[in-house]
């Protein structure tokens, strides 16, 4: 399911399209938003593997609920909100899950031994550091650092004020660089 | 002002382009099934959309036809109607009613045949 068709249309035009059943609309919404939602679901689980497993989970809920948008052009605030429901619930969602598996992914491919290994590890340990964390905080910092949200989406989305997502980030980023030290820092512009 | 970001590219499920593309395909197959109802649900509203409309226009044309058919022929109908006035409408005997109008007061003899010849 590799494609661009699409990938240039704003998310109204997408779900619209999903609406009507184009698997190359609702892929190019998948590619879009895939790594916001999934920035939710690891921040509120605090799990990679479980938040991958609740993000693919909440996209296939997000095609059965799509007559429900109200409005189409907030899909991402729409599907973040399946996303944060789905990981809150996800012990009992598991139970469910064991038995209608959805396939998974591996991890670690043969192509890059090495560079899997290395990831698998930095991974480990960015994963360890967010457990510092609380599920706020983590959502904040991994929708700014991660996928470069502006403090005004991440308000509207995780329902906080602007004042309150800064000091998140600012709190989620000093206790990551206290646990991480300088290794995973990158100096950008402010927004 | 500089803005230390964390860097959470170890994290970053769209980091491996391939594996992301898994990812993307696994959701896809998930999904197809949902999607391919929602192509046949389509498929039959527009199916259904593509008749409604010349039947929705013959609907109109044979409403307007009507009601200027049934307007033409209860037009004496009514201005009959209005003449009789309420009284007759209800039934009081059409004597009786301009009695009524006129404020002119019957004898019982007149009043009883009025009432007959309302009958």
């Amino acid at each position: 399911m590799v494609s661009d068709k699409g990938s240039h249309l704003p998310d109204a035009i997408l779900v619209e399209r999903a609406r009507r059943g184009d698997s190359a609309a609702f892929e190019a919404l998948v590619r879009r938003h895939y790594r916001a939602a999934y920035g939710v679901a690891l921040g509120v689980l605090g799990n990679s593997m479980d938040a991958e497993d609740v993000t693919q989970d909440a996209f296939v809920r997000a095609v059965e609920r799509l007559d429900e948008i109200r409005q189409p052009g907030r899909f991402i605030a729409w599907l973040l909100q399946i996303v944060r429901n789905r990981a809150k619930n996800y012990h009992s969602y598991r139970r469910v899950r064991a038995a209608q598996p959805l396939e998974t992914v591996a991890v670690a491919g043969p192509s890059d031994p090495g560079g899997d290994a290395e990831r698998a590890e930095l991974r480990e340990v960015l994963e360890s550091a967010l457990e510092e964390l609380s599920p706020i905080q983590r959502q904040v910092v991994l929708l700014h650092d991660m996928d470069g949200w502006k403090h005004k989406e991440i308000a509207e989305v995780l329902e906080v004020s602007e004042g309150m997502s800064r000091q998140h980030l600012m709190v989620a980023r000093r206790a990551l660089r206290e646990r991480l030290g300088a290794q995973v820092l990158r100096e950008y512009r402010d927004d | 002002m500089t803005d230390e970001r964390i860097d959470f590219s170890g994290l970053d499920p769209t980091a491996d382009a391939e594996r992301f593309d898994d990812i993307v395909d696994s959701i896809g197959e998930a999904v197809a099934p949902a999607l391919a109802a929602r192509r046949a649900r389509a498929g039959v509203f527009g199916q259904v959309s593509g008749w409604w409309r010349p039947l929705l226009a013959a609907a109109a044309i044979a409403g307007i036809v009507s009601a200027a058919t049934l307007a033409g022929v209860q037009t004496p109908a009514v201005e009959s109607e209005e003449e009789l006035g309420l009284a007759e409408a209800i039934g009081v005997p059409q004597q009786i009613a301009q009695w009524v109008r006129s404020d002119e007061v019957p004898e019982p003899a007149e009043l009883l045949l009025a009432l007959e010849d309302g009958r």
